[in-house]
């Protein structure tokens, strides 16, 4: 094509446009970065605010709270190793790796929960 | 500069700023709170809560979660439990009648009226044997079969007498335990609450009993989708899901409370016939309904029932619809659903 006929002017307009064009479309796509912020709560109380995805070797937190429960940390995990009650519900949830997954400890009242956006092919909520 | 060429130049500005518009939009249809719901998870009624509401406003939305968690610390403390001293249910435990508030009163009236309806396979004159049981709680044991034999006589539902003034009666040796729809009722009454507020749409999560409020302002048909548990899988693996709109949704299954003695697993869906956790062919049921406590208490009654005539016929009843999984991965829905269920998990099979 030829530029002869554009202004100077109205090449600058454009390079204008596609700057704003780029520049609004960025926070879309950095903002699916994966991370995954898990947040522990005790009596509705935030105690502990992790970010999974920036840990790189496992750990335990020990929970004060009655009975004793014990959460271990890992790279983009997070669980309760660990609990005192006699059901175990907490321990038996397993890993939580997804944001919205959530488990919690009802006697000692402890939830762990991941937060964060559900992937578009996610259920909205889950039946159990 | 000849017209045509003008002309192009136009076309191509236009072009231009449109996709500047269309960018601007996508970055700021990013920030609205219309597609991003306001979320919390908290502990209540006994069990996990989890509340997402839609709103323009994000103010509105947390309101929405605030008042949504008291309604169910509410309900639990002053209504239902009876653990807790003050509520009605433990009241008329204590009394044996008594004036209850209206949302007591026609739970009851209603819990009664299913009862009814599937010959007292779901019951809450259950309270003497769960409290035997205690399943979920940490003082949970296996009773004795005389302490058993000695619960069943208690549970009748035709004894509970109901009468003007939100009057309750219970036989002098019957204990209620309204356990089995209070999570539900409580889906029923935030839903209550939500259609005087702004808030779009939701989903409410007490202990798997969902409320699906509204609309989902992030899909095209507005609609919603509700994963059902995978009864051998993990707490957050699903095996089918739900499309649907507005509704409640309730699931029994064998594997959420479980106590295990001498190696041998008992859940806490009790038969009010044998005294026992329920023994049928289904491992998880999921019914969907027009109200959160028929929705728990048809759950209930369909797992103990087991797939077959008669807990179709007890849907039915109520225009619900229901999702039976089998202990051998048989799925079975009704036709008012069928449709709308896709199974995610291939190791499942649904029966026509």
């Amino acid at each position: 094509m030829n530029l002869k006929f554009l202004k100077k002017s109205d090449v600058a307009l454009i390079i204008v446009l596609l700057i704003i064009s780029v520049i609004c479309l960025l926070p879309k796509y950095l903002s699916k970065s994966d991370s995954l912020t898990a947040v522990i709560l005790k009596d509705g109380q935030e105690i502990e605010r992790i970010d999974l995805s920036a840990v790189t070797e496992e750990y335990e937190i020990d929970l004060e709270c009655t009975p004793k429960a014990t959460i271990t940390v890992g790279p983009n995990y997070i669980f309760y190793s660990y609990a005192e009650c006699p059901d175990k519900l907490c321990v038996n949830t397993g890993k939580l790796t997804h944001a919205g997954d959530t488990a919690a400890c009802i006697p000692s009242k402890t939830l762990v929960v991941i937060e964060g956006q559900k992937s578009s092919d996610q259920p909205d909520v889950i039946t159990y | 500069m000849s017209g045509k060429k003008k002309t192009i130049l136009s076309i191509v500005i236009a072009i231009l700023l449109i996709a500047a518009i269309i960018g601007v939009g996508l970055a700021l249809r990013k920030k609205t709170t219309l597609s991003t719901p306001v979320t919390n998870s908290t502990i209540g009624m006994g069990t996990v809560v989890v509340e997402s509401f839609y709103c323009s406003e994000t103010d509105v939305s947390k309101a929405a979660i605030t008042k949504s968690t008291k309604i169910i610390n509410e309900l639990d403390k002053n209504r239902l439990s009876w653990r807790e001293d003050g509520s009605d249910v433990a009241k008329l435990n204590a009394k044996g009648s008594g004036s209850v508030d209206p949302i007591t009163y026609d739970c009851i009236k209603n819990c009664l009226d299913v009862s009814s309806k599937c010959d007292g396979i779901f019951d809450i004159t259950v309270g003497k044997l769960s409290g035997l049981w205690n399943i979920g709680t940490e003082d949970a044991r296996v009773p004795s079969d005389e302490e058993i034999d000695a619960a069943l006589p208690t549970i009748n539902y035709s004894r509970v007498a109901l009468s003007n003034n939100q009057k309750v009666e219970i036989g002098a040796d019957q204990k209620l335990d309204l356990g089995a729809i209070g999570k539900g009722l409580a889906c029923d009454v935030i839903k209550e609450y939500l259609v005087d507020t702004k808030v779009v749409g939701g989903t409410v999560s007490v202990g798997g009993s969902i409320l699906v409020y509204g609309s989902n302002p992030t899909s095209k048909d507005k609609s919603w989708n509700v994963g059902i548990r995978d009864p051998f899988g993990n707490d957050s693996d699903y095996m089918a899901v739900i499309n649907c709109g507005p509704c409640f949704i309730s699931t029994s299954g064998d594997y959420e409370k479980v106590l295990v003695e001498n190696g041998k697993k008992y859940h806490h869906i009790l038969n009010p016939k044998t005294g026992y956790p329920a023994e049928s062919n289904v491992t998880g049921i999921t019914v969907i309904c027009d109200s959160g406590a028929l929705s728990d208490a048809l759950s209930t009654a369909c797992f103990i029932l087991g797939y077959g005539e008669d807990s179709l016929k007890l849907l039915e009843e109520y225009n619900a619809n229901a999702i039976f999984v089998t202990k051998d991965k048989k799925v079975y829905i009704t036709d008012g659903i069928a449709k709308s269920v896709t199974i995610t998990n291939d190791s499942f099979k649904v029966e026509k």
